[in-house]
């Protein structure tokens, strides 16, 4: 019995050309060309090789093959504020 | 020295010692004259066992000299190689340039002139550019501010680097480091446990596994990058002729 979904995968292939932006509610798996203005998935973007990919980009990992392109923004992982690092290290969680 | 061989006085019978390329003596016993028969086999060259490849900042010149060596000349360009290896311990300023390897042991303090070696490990606070021509593993504990380069840079966990540049071809982070350009010309590993807060961060494969983070203003993933020429003080060449241009 499966109590959790697996995260749908979106995957775009080598003849897709895409414009704008585009949101996976999953993992995001690119082989063609994205040209975002922000490209956001909840799970893993894996941009793979002789892929492209442009624009504002949020996920929770990021794997880029060789050969891959990617140019813009990226904000990856939980990235913890300065304050919450103080704060943290303060009570010990954050070595 | 000369290599030397045992010779047996055929009258008195006695051994004593001469030069492989002697062709007679007289016996130190009995005062005779020997004539010495050469021996076909030619005395076999002492090869050292264990070497290492030294290649010269200076001319680039690659020789093999013995592991052992504490220092060397260049056979191209006479320059000295100091090939001893350092650890410091406690606060010290001292000049490092060395083709070994050096030690920043825990709670030490280093203030001074550019590090430069050929692996560098860090566990204490270091102030100043370190330079290595194989790698730099900054250790838990390890403090650095300086830029750093070397072809691999490993951050451990537990470690604090704010580096205004960095210069790699593989970087491996499991700590957080703030800076504000990184340029690795082969890969970026962000594992668990570590973050990488950039400006601008150019590489050519990039790998953010689950529980590191990335926060980049500007992310560029392209296909091969040429090689940077560095010169000294970490700064690459193509950024010195920018600036005089």
């Amino acid at each position: 019995m499966r109590f959790f979904k697996k995260p749908a995968t979106c995957y775009l292939s080598p003849n897709v050309q895409a414009k704008g932006t585009f949101t996976a509610p999953g993992n995001l798996e690119i082989d063609g060309v994205l040209k975002g203005e922000r490209v956001e998935a909840k799970g893993k973007v894996i941009i793979h090789a002789k892929a492209q990919v442009s624009g504002k980009l949020k996920c929770a990992t990021l794997y880029v093959e060789p050969g891959g392109q990617f140019s813009g923004p990226a904000t990856v992982g939980s990235v913890p504020s300065e304050t919450l690092r103080r704060f943290g290290k303060a009570l010990g969680l954050i070595k | 020295m000369s290599e030397k061989r045992t010779v047996t006085c055929p009258y008195c019978k006695s051994e004593q010692e001469e030069p492989f390329a002697a062709i007679s003596t007289y016996c130190h016993t009995c005062g005779r004259h020997i004539p010495i028969q050469r021996s076909r086999r030619r005395p076999v060259a002492m090869v050292p066992q264990n070497t290492r490849v030294v290649e010269c900042r200076e001319c680039g010149y690659t020789d093999k000299i013995v592991a052992d060596a504490q220092s060397t000349q260049c056979e191209n360009c006479s320059a000295y190689l100091d090939l001893r290896c350092y650890t410091i311990r406690g606060k010290s300023n001292q000049k490092i340039v060395t083709y070994g390897d050096v030690t920043f042991a825990p709670g030490c303090s280093y203030e001074g002139p550019p590090v430069r070696a050929s692996k560098v490990t860090v566990a204490g606070r270091v102030s100043a550019l370190i330079k290595a021509d194989s790698s730099i593993e900054i250790l838990e504990g390890g403090r650095i501010n300086n830029p750093i380069d070397a072809p691999i840079i490993k951050i451990c966990r537990g470690s604090e680097v704010r580096v205004p540049l960095l210069r790699t071809r593989n970087l491996e982070l499991a700590s957080q480091m703030r800076t504000d350009e990184v340029t690795a010309t082969d890969q970026i590993i962000i594992l668990p446990g570590g973050s990488l807060i950039a400006g601008r961060v150019k590489t050519r494969f990039i790998e953010v596994q689950e529980g590191g983070a990335l926060l980049a203003g500007f992310l560029e993933v392209v296909p091969p990058i040429p090689p940077l020429d560095f010169t000294d003080h970490g700064i690459a060449k193509e950024d010195q002729d920018e600036a005089i241009a």
